[in-house]
């Protein structure tokens, strides 16, 4: 009885491990069958179509994708075609956000693939994969490459985009020991992550190893923090060439990191070096650029000196970031009519009411509601005298207006000759047609021509800013650019017609409207002195 | 404090403000084994240089050009040379981002061709170093400012002048397909069947890879034929998108900014070989959408669409005496439209890295679709998609060490 019953038992239990693997078969042949079925859907048509077989393909759960890897053929040999589309597929389709919650089954299904041996170039392909769709889950077998040198370099561009504290870590640790080149690959992705807590391992490597130095400093720049700049100065000094380009961009790529950071303090004492050190022009743009960023003030004084700089790049970025600290804010037209908020710096030379302040032909000139309007007259002077400044005003020409802006101008005179004229006039009215290029609007008369085809057509305002710094003479005519030079180096072999110019000489005058016989109007005359 | 020493080439210092200077400008062409061909006769400067990593493609060039020229294999020599004010880049894509900004780190003007970047994230970073280091950018497009517009049949300027005044009302739509003028060539397409093959012994094929994935070498992956793969470009709408698209984004107003979706109809994409698409919509916020149509399926198009007007191919239009009302209208103000100009006085030209970088995203954004085979939601002002980790991840993708930008 006993030998019958431990009998049954063991029947028993023979039968049912015989129906578990009979089902198990059956089951996986099913899948097998499916899994068949799905990949020669691949390539999907659609995109809803690709959202279907991505859904029925984790449906068939991580095992399916591992299976699909295995068929992969690093050298396109046997036609792996679909297990490509589909495992890429599913891979694109869990790397949206509204289902990552799937992600953990491709990313179980490529990691598992790696227990079996793979060829290098079908691991470069599921790196690929998870670059795209993998999180902490794949760290470990990614960080378990980073010393193979044959795919550590996609190893750790995968952990790179994962870009988590773990992944972070795992590179980490990578740069301890091991060969060098898959160190620079472990230090770049670090740096793409900006991954602060590496800062003291990247500090050490550039100190102590000499291949990966350079590597190493190029990554301390892309952080911005204290560390990273005092880790920065320790192994380079300061800038000693100010013809080493390359440690020049060091510090300025460090500079716009700290300013990224929040770090202005850092930021503005490296980008300051690169200034006052660096013969380049690109290099002084930058640091100009940096230093705006970082400290407002100091740049705005440095932009000031920069407007005359013989670099016509350093001074267009001089030129902007004064604009920035000085920007008039424009009101929207109402009815057509354009006001503005004075900018705080600059002062209004004509108070809209009447004449004060200005002398000479006041008769031929008139003062009303804002506008001040040349009759037509002659010549009318501020009372006082600037040197340096930026002038701004506007202006309205009627057809066939001339008259001119009179800068560093004696109390009388023809001051084209004995002071510097930037000409006021209509250039497209037919009596102007023949004119040489130095007499058009915004020329510095006789000496400079200025750019065309920037003026707003008759009976329009037109804006004008004058920056005028030592010899240097910059026209910016309704937001445009149409005169930048130096007026020394533009008469140095004579002036353009030929004339005397002793006015160019002149380092202090008066502001003068120039009638010629015309009515033009002008409003918002204001000034800043430099 | 001293004040800094400055080298200035004298051709910079302007002795007479605009008249051209004594000094000629020079420039050096990277990538002379396809487009890089035509850059070498471009006007506005003297060549002094060339560098391409296939020995036999700089070789022939060598021959063909003056001597004086100098032939380079590695770009960085390029950079580091004083005598060259200019680089033009014509590259594959893959190359553009880090030449480009790393010419403008290097104090040189760059002259680029299209795609402008392969990424959106290159993109991002070129615009930073041009503009930081205070340099001057083209790109290689000239639809906006020149030239017959493909099968349109005109310029782009009446249109422009059309659109700038409303006369089609606000906002608009433009289609961009074979019925409007405009072939989106996808006989660009990559190959699947690819097997390793032995590097020919003239080309370096490591320094060609660059930043891209190491992936076994075949020509077809290469040279005429880049064009099929993600890892270097993006197919026709990689090579003629931004031909196409930078005017319709110009005609938009849109020079600053960037579509808020994106919308896909294609077949799944290969993960290594680029092939077609059959219809990808961009959206603005104000309204405005670019159609591109790449089965020329909307037979009846117009080009533009507006709620007061539409426009044919050839200017024709559905608004009475179009013509003639076009002609009343005042032009637009002139821009730089002579990349020398904008190099000598550091105006920004026509087509400048902002614009351009704006107009190469709408061609990223639609790979960026494509490969991922779904639509997108975008932010212009911070340049990331909202709610889409993978998209988000192919803005700014590792690049292969010691590459990067």
């Amino acid at each position: 009885m006993e030998d019958l019953k431990i009998r049954n038992k063991v029947n028993f239990i023979f039968s049912a491990l015989f129906a578990f693997f009979a089902v198990q078969f059956a089951l996986n042949a099913y899948a097998a069958d499916n899994l068949e079925i799905l990949l020669s859907k691949y390539p999907a048509q659609s995109p809803r179509s690709a959202a279907e077989l991505s859904t029925q393909l984790l449906n068939l759960g991580p095992e399916a994708i591992a299976k699909l890897c295995e068929r992969l053929d690093p050298n396109g040999e046997s036609d792996d075609h679909a297990a490509r589309y589909a495992i890429s597929g599913v891979a694109k389709h869990v790397s949206n956000t509204n289902f990552s919650k799937n992600r953990g089954t491709v990313e179980r299904g490529l990691l598992d693939a790696f227990e079996a041996e793979l060829d290098p170039e079908v691991k470069r392909f599921l790196f690929e994969q998870l670059q795209l769709c993998g999180g902490n889950r794949s760290v470990d077998v990614l960080e378990n490459h980073l010393s193979d040198p044959v795919v550590c370099s996609d190893a750790a561009r995968a952990l790179a985009a994962i870009g988590t504290k773990k992944a972070g870590k795992a590179l980490v640790r990578a740069l301890d020991g091991g060969a060098n080149e898959c160190k620079g690959a472990v230090i770049q992705s670090l740096e793409h992550m900006q991954f602060e807590p590496a800062v003291s391992e990247l500090a050490k490597l550039a100190s102590a190893n000499d291949s990966l130095r350079t590597q190493a400093l190029w990554a301390l720049a892309a952080f911005g923090t204290k560390k990273a700049g005092d880790a920065i100065h320790e192994i380079t000094g300061s800038i000693a060439d100010p013809r080493n380009t390359g440690l020049a961009n060091l510090y300025l790529a460090y500079a716009e990191s700290a300013v990224r950071e929040g770090n202005t303090r850092d930021a503005a004492e490296f980008a300051a070096e690169a200034l006052h050190h660096e013969a380049q022009s690109q290099v002084r743009c930058a640091a100009l650029n940096i230093l705006a960023d970082a400290d407002p003030e100091t740049a705005h004084d440095e932009a000031v000196i920069g407007l005359s700089d013989l670099d016509p790049a350093y001074r267009q970025v001089a030129r902007s970031i004064f604009h920035e600290f000085h920007r008039p804010v424009w009101q929207t037209p109402e009815k057509g009519s354009e006001t503005f908020d004075a900018e705080p710096a600059f002062r209004m030379l004509f108070n809209g009411e009447d004449l004060t302040g200005w002398r000479g032909d006041t008769d031929g000139y008139v003062a009303e509601n804002g506008v001040l309007t040349c009759r037509p007259g002659g010549n009318l002077y501020t009372e006082e005298e600037f040197s340096d400044f930026v002038f701004r005003f506007e202006f309205k020409l009627t057809p066939g207006a001339n008259n001119g802006l009179g800068i560093r101008t004696l109390p009388t005179g023809n001051a084209a000759y004995t002071a510097i004229e930037l000409q006021i006039l209509d250039d497209d009215d037919e009596q102007y047609a023949e004119l040489q290029p130095y007499q058009y609007h915004g020329s510095i008369y006789g000496v400079v021509p200025a750019k065309r085809g920037y003026l707003k057509p008759d009976g329009e305002w037109n804006r004008q800013e004058v920056v005028v710094r030592r010899h240097h003479i910059t026209v910016i005519l309704n937001g445009t650019v149409i005169v930048d030079a130096n007026t020394q180096l533009a008469s140095e072999n004579g002036t353009m017609d030929g004339r005397d110019h002793p006015g160019l000489a002149r380092t202090k005058g008066h502001i003068a409207l120039l009638g010629h016989g015309t009515v033009v109007q002008f409003k918002n005359i204001r000034i800043l002195e430099l | 404090m001293a004040a800094a020493f400055t080298i200035v080439p004298r051709r910079a210092l302007g002795g007479a403000g605009f008249t051209a200077p004594s000094e000629e400008l020079t420039k050096a062409v990277i990538g002379v084994g396809g487009m890089g061909k035509g850059h070498l006769s471009y006007e506005g400067a003297r060549l002094v240089a060339v560098c391409d990593v296939d020995r036999s493609h700089l070789n022939e060039v060598l021959e063909a050009t003056e001597r004086g020229v100098k032939g380079f294999h590695d770009y960085r020599e390029v950079l580091a040379r004083p005598d060259v004010d200019i680089v033009h880049i014509a590259t594959p894509p893959h190359w553009h981002g880090i030449i480009a900004a790393e010419a403008a780190k290097a104090g040189k003007d760059v002259w680029c061709e299209k795609p402008m970047t392969r990424t959106i994230g290159e993109g991002q970073k070129v615009v930073e170093a041009v503009q930081r280091y205070g340099r001057v950018f083209r790109l290689n497009t000239w639809f906006r400012f020149r030239s017959e517009f493909y099968g349109f049949g005109t310029p782009t300027a009446p249109i422009k002048k059309a659109c700038h005044h409303r006369m089609f009302g606000w906002p608009l739509k433009i289609t961009i397909g074979s019925t409007t003028g405009f072939n989106w060539k996808f006989q660009w397409s990559g190959r699947t069947d690819l097997t390793p093959q032995p590097v020919p012994d003239e080309l370096d094929y490591d320094f060609w890879l660059g930043p891209a994935p190491y992936k076994f070498y075949h020509p077809h992956r290469t040279h005429g034929t880049f064009r099929g793969y993600w890892d270097y470009d993006g197919g026709g709408l990689g090579d003629m998108g931004q031909h196409y698209l930078d005017p319709a984004q110009y005609f938009l107003e849109k020079d600053d900014t960037s579509p808020i979706s994106v919308e896909l109809d294609a077949p799944q994409q290969h993960p290594d070989a680029v092939s077609s698409f059959r219809r990808i919509v961009f959206t603005y916020d104000d309204g405005c959408q670019i159609v591109l149509d790449g089965e020329g399926a909307d037979q009846n198009a117009a080009y533009i669409e507006g709620p007061e007007g539409k426009l044919y191919p050839k200017l024709e239009s559905d608004i009475p005496n179009f013509q003639k009302k076009l002609d009343e209208l005042p032009d637009l103000p002139p821009r730089i439209t002579d990349f020398s100009e904008s190099v000598r006085t550091r105006q920004p030209f026509a087509l400048n890295e902002t614009s351009a970088h704006r107009s190469c995203t709408l061609v990223n954004l639609g790979k960026i679709a494509m490969q991922l085979g779904r639509n997108l939601s975008f932010d212009p002002i911070q340049q990331r998609f909202i709610d889409d980790e993978g998209a988000n991840r192919l803005v700014d993708p590792p690049m292969r060490a010691p590459w990067k930008i």
